[in-house]
């Protein structure tokens, strides 16, 4: 196929094509990042689900969110009626937390440790996390980073000072995983403030174990906690727990609910804009299909004449419009790929999922704007040549 | 310009015989009413090869129908059309087209020109769509629009020519191709009648000296008066 031969069709076709390409490109791009939000909600409920774990308690902790802002919203959550605290940690369990089960005493694993859990399997556990050694139990629950090569329901063998250790991956996210759930039962006002990067991070307890017994308030080591405190003792905990900056404790069913408001929340004021603007850029497209048609349409009754078969009508008029959508597709495709190897660590790429699910869906979208434009163009070049010049003017 | 200049037009010159014949040709089409239109009624036709056969009648009466069928732009409902000894029925869109590219130019009423390319670009058209080197086109339709007068206009933007400067270039295009036959449907029909007489002189004069065979369809007897032969449709019939 020759440039001669195409380049007789892009007559007056250039603009319109770049526009209608920009158009795809902004509403492709933006959907990717919107559904990739929302991606990521759903994805993460749906493992929350499959975690089953009912009537466990949620932990928010925050080592680094301002302490007096911390204690103004504990006041606004009537539900709290557990309260564990983890005190100040140096802990970011957003980046992968565990904790020993089948004891009364639970550890979170920061990352760097967990890290090295996942580095060294069959190495020795480092000290700081020796607290494992005195737990009757070879079994801890984790929840690690998307960029760990570990897959939910997976059992990890490590070794403990010679003696085995399960990892079993119960959960994956990243960094700021957990900032809409906090958020949800909060004041959302905006979707923006859901999306807010400050670490907030969780512990799960999918044993009950925090009921188990008494537990007193230790900062810095260890989660006590006493299920059963009442009046004063609640209080007096409560206060307790203020000071070292416990922000709220809830069921699974609270957070459920809050993941799918949340979820609905995200699709209802995120979702339109793109998927408003791609409806347009597909009308948009469509509608300079057919302009471009009427424009070609003498151009092609001459080339009819001239000689020119039907199917290389039909090849031409079809390159460009074709090539506009799978060049978008290429940029939109790549730009997907970028962003789920490299999220720019800025506030609107946050909490992003980009999977196989939205390469389907910008997919799907590509095949449909080739398959109607192939159609409108089907339709209007199936007529005679000599009618058009008949009914028309001098291009 | 002189006539011997278009001795080199025709790919033809030195066959003689029939080039073309319809036997008991029908054509029935539905109008935009949905209403059958028999345009052409039973038409036997024998043009041979360095013909200049004027087809004549009012409108209405099959002759522009009659055109785009033998230029391969229309097929017949019923009969026969025979190109060069072969009957055109099982010919495929590619096949036809192939033909119109090679064989037949097109001269019509309304030039069925790219008004906003130049002339030379028109002229080089047929040949773009062939594998023909570029160099090699570029120089044919220059030479080409020199014989037709054109050769100051070249660059010139079709729709700043003249109604007769863009025949001209019309019949330059049919031209670069050297083809075996010129369709020429109401050659003049938008020219005024000096440059309408100027075009079909230029006409006679590939058919005389060019060996060129040409069909045209006209209601106009001054412009059929330059053919060789005049058939007159009425009805969808030679009359």
């Amino acid at each position: 196929m020759r440039y001669r031969f195409l380049r007789m069709f892009l007559y007056k076709q250039r603009i319109p094509m770049l526009l209608s390409m920009f158009m795809l490109l902004l509403s492709l791009s933006l959907f990717v990042v919107t559904y990739a939000k929302v991606n990521y909600l759903e994805k993460n409920l749906k493992a929350f689900e499959q975690m089953k774990m009912n009537n466990s308690h949620y932990v928010f902790l925050s080592p680094t969110i301002d302490r007096s802002a911390v204690l103004e919203e504990i006041g606004t959550y009537p539900q709290v009626e557990r309260i564990i605290t983890y005190g100040y940690s140096p802990v970011i369990l957003s980046e992968g937390s565990g904790m020993a089960v089948d004891g009364l005493t639970h550890r979170v694993i920061d990352h760097e440790h967990l890290d090295h859990y996942m580095q060294n399997l069959d190495q020795a556990i480092i000290d700081k996390i020796s607290e494992v050694k005195s737990q009757n139990t070879d079994h801890i629950y984790a929840i690690v980073p998307y960029d760990y090569p570990m897959e939910i329901g997976s059992t990890n063998l490590a070794s403990l000072e010679g003696r085995d250790l399960f990892i079993e991956i119960i959960g994956r996210q990243d960094r700021n995983q957990m900032n809409w759930i906090f958020d949800a039962f909060g004041s959302i006002t905006s979707i923006d403030t859901i999306l807010t990067d400050e670490p907030f991070v969780y512990l799960i307890d999918p044993n009950h174990t925090f009921k188990k017994g008494q537990i007193d308030p230790n900062p810095g080591l260890l989660i006590k906690y006493r299920d059963t405190a009442t009046g004063e003792d609640k209080q007096q905990m409560i206060d307790y727990l203020k000071n070292v900056g416990v922000l709220a404790v809830h069921s699974s069913e609270d957070m459920q609910r809050a993941s799918e408001y949340v979820i609905g929340l995200m699709t209802k004021r995120q979702l339109p804009l793109p998927v408003v603007l791609g409806i347009s850029a597909f009308i948009l497209f469509e509608s300079i299909t057919v302009l471009r048609f009427s424009k070609l349409k003498r151009r092609v009754s001459v080339f009819r004449i001239l000689g020119l078969s039907r199917k290389a009508i039909t090849l031409g008029i079809n390159f460009w419009s074709t090539a506009t959508i799978f060049l978008c597709g290429g940029i939109v495709f790549s730009f997907a790929a970028y962003l789920s190897r490299n999220l720019p660590n800025i506030y609107y790429f946050q909490n992003m999922l980009i999977d196989e699910t939205v390469y389907l869906i910008i997919g799907i979208f590509l095949v449909f704007c080739i398959v109607f434009q192939l159609m409108i163009n089907y339709l209007l070049i199936r007529k005679e040549p000599r009618i058009w010049l008949r009914s028309e003017g001098n291009e | 310009m002189s006539k011997s200049e278009f001795s080199e037009f025709s790919s033809d010159t030195a066959r003689s015989g029939a080039l073309i014949e319809c036997k008991n040709v029908h054509k029935i089409y539905k109008s935009s009413q949905n209403i059958a239109v028999h345009a052409l009624k039973g038409l036997d036709l024998r043009v041979d090869q360095g013909e200049f056969l004027a087809i004549q009648g009012v409108s209405g009466s099959g002759k522009s129908t009659l055109l785009n069928i033998l230029g391969f732009l229309d097929v017949p409902t019923e009969g026969k059309y025979i190109f060069r000894d072969q009957d055109t029925y099982a010919f495929q869109d590619r096949k036809t087209s192939r033909l119109r590219n090679n064989e037949i130019g097109f001269i019509l009423q309304d030039f069925a020109l790219l008004e906003d390319e130049s002339a030379l670009y028109n002229v080089c058209l047929p040949l773009l769509m062939t594998k023909e080197k570029r160099n090699s086109i570029k120089r044919k339709a220059e030479n080409i629009l020199q014989s037709v007068g054109l050769e100051h206009k070249q660059l010139s933007l079709v729709k700043n020519l003249s109604g007769g400067e863009k025949q001209r270039v019309a019949i330059a295009r049919a031209l670069v191709i050297k083809p075996s036959i010129l369709l020429a449907d109401e050659p003049t029909g938008a020219l005024d009648s000096e440059t309408g007489n100027e075009i079909m002189a230029l006409l006679k004069s590939l058919n005389e000296k060019g060996g060129v065979t040409i069909i045209a369809v006209t209601h106009n007897d001054q412009v059929a008066s330059y053919a060789n032969r005049r058939l007159v449709m009425r009805d969808g019939m030679f009359a």
